[in-house]
């Protein structure tokens, strides 16, 4: 029996021949019994397997693939967004996510741009028209519930009484389009609060219109001048982001498209970042604004 | 080129959810067995038809009702199976075969060996389904495609993405490949009766 000749019994179980190539193997296989017996082997693979039991669908796999539909249907942005406790069942793309949206997170935490001036400024700084930048305190987590993260449209003329006071304007740029290298007396810390005798401070983020990248002016900080910002009420403006507990509002923010975000984190900072869990409340509040920020790219474009 | 799978796929294309379901009761079935022969493990086989579904569902506004259905749907779990093979790390399948499941020793006892038909069938079956997982991918896709779904050479090439010629060859092999690992289960089920085997020329 030649291969040949297996494969076109083989195709003739199939039914793939043509016409007259089945009407000459068919006669054929009259003729030769030795033909017809291999026939019959073949021909038995085929009813062996057809004959295997087939077990049931699982009466939940429609109810399992409906689950799947359903999670796939979920905005893109709420996917960015870890609420409360862990997931159920944790994956590895999850967790991947997870990791990375600390990271990310940090550097969003540790860039905020507020327009405002800081007591004693010259009245000049007030009318900046580079947002203005400022950095969490180096030795604070970078994604502590208190953070509050404001972001500044940089036209407004912002009193210079309204120092140590988030201004945040519909129009945003982000913190990584500023540039120039930051002021550091002007950056509030919280640790040693802004000297402000109108308002009780430790709510700003203070920064220079000329700050350079968000690395420069994390290093130039002066940590007697930053201030973290207690999150509720730091603004009173819609676009302001980033309350830990509450949900932030939607903010109005647009991403300067040349902004490039340069985070330069210490080591304590780091190892705070390793520290963090999915459901911390810092990240939650972070992920929010960065989660808004995904959603307007995607209007965007 | 409009039968009711096709159908129900237009349907579903225009936001029928119920036609979805429709399919899915329809085919769930048949991809199933398919792609436990492929990957050789029930639950991965499972999680592999939600996946196929899914693939379905996310591609209903792209449907073209240019071929049969079940030709989109097995290259559909034909990809969805080779990525899973693909897969690094994959963990070693679990042979749980049919027989197994139910019972029947997967050992064939070439002695003793109960002169019952329906056993003696059950345990070819397990032979010819543990030779089956051993033949290459393409070659157990292309038979179980052909012969056992009675898909046409034509859409098992396009289910595989090769030529008829190719799936011709795919499917002989195969046959041949089984046909001989029958013939020798057989001849250890009843080792009294010398097995009439007439092998391909060249093996």
């Amino acid at each position: 029996m030649t291969t040949e000749r297996d494969a076109e019994l083989s195709a003739l179980l199939d039914g793939a021949l043509a016409a007259r190539e089945e009407r000459a193997l068919r006669a054929e296989l009259a003729r030769d019994p030795v033909l017809a017996a291999r026939l019959a082997e073949l021909a038995q693979v085929d009813a062996v397997l057809r004959a295997l039991p087939a077990r049931p669908v699982p009466a939940d796999l429609r109810a399992r693939l409906h689950a799947k539909l359903a999670a796939e249907a979920l905005p893109r942005a709420s996917h960015g967004v870890i609420r409360g406790g862990a997931p159920a069942r944790p994956n590895r793309r999850r967790a991947w996510f997870a990791g990375a949206s600390a990271a990310v997170a940090a550097a969003a935490a540790a860039l905020v741009v507020v327009l405002a001036g800081p007591s004693g400024q010259p009245a000049e700084d007030a009318g900046a028209k580079a947002p203005l930048v400022a950095t969490t305190p180096r030795a604070a987590s970078p994604l502590g519930s208190d953070i509050a993260l404001a972001a500044s449209g940089s036209e407004a003329s912002a009193p210079t009484d309204e120092r140590n006071t988030l201004v945040p304007q519909p129009e945003t740029a982000l913190a990584g389009a500023a540039s120039g290298s930051p002021d550091p007396s002007r950056v509030a810390s919280a640790a040693e609060p802004a000297p402000s005798p109108e308002r009780p401070a430790a709510d700003v983020f203070v920064g220079e219109p000329e700050a350079e990248a968000a690395g420069e002016a994390s290093r130039a900080l002066d940590p007697s001048a930053l201030a973290l910002a207690p999150s509720p009420g730091a603004s009173p403006t819609p676009s302001t982001l980033g309350t830990a507990a509450s949900s932030p509002p939607a903010p109005q923010v647009a991403v300067a498209p040349a902004a490039e975000l340069l985070v330069e984190m210490s080591d304590s900072e780091a190892a705070a970042l390793g520290e963090l869990e999915p459901n911390d409340v810092g990240i939650v509040a972070v992920l929010d604004f960065l989660g808004a920020l995904d959603a307007l790219e995607a209007e965007a474009s | 080129m409009h039968d009711e799978d096709v159908r129900l796929m237009l349907a579903f294309r225009e936001g029928d959810d119920a036609a979805f379901d429709a399919l899915f009761e329809r085919w769930a079935s048949k991809l199933l067995r398919f792609l436990e022969r492929m990957v050789r493990d029930r639950a991965v086989a499972e999680e592999l038809v939600q996946e196929t579904f899914l693939r379905v569902h996310r591609a209903r506004a792209r449907y073209v009702a240019d071929a049969k259905f079940s030709t989109w749907l097995y290259t559909i779990a034909s990809n969805v199976a080779r990525n899973e093979l693909r897969r690094p790390f994959r963990r070693a399948p679990h042979d749980s075969t049919d027989a197994e499941r139910e019972g029947a020793p997967l050992e064939l006892a070439a002695e003793e060996s109960p002169v019952d038909e329906i056993v003696n069938a059950r345990r070819e079956g397990a032979e010819v389904e543990a030779a089956l997982q051993q033949l290459p991918e393409r070659q157990r896709a292309a038979l179980w495609l052909a012969a056992v779904e009675g898909l046409p050479y034509a859409e098992v090439a396009r289910a595989l993405e090769t030529t008829e010629s190719s799936v011709k060859a795919l499917v002989h092999r195969a046959r041949v490949a089984l046909a001989e690992q029958l013939a020798n289960a057989r001849a250890k089920i009843t080792p009294e009766t010398k097995p009439v085997l007439l092998r391909g020329g060249t093996r």
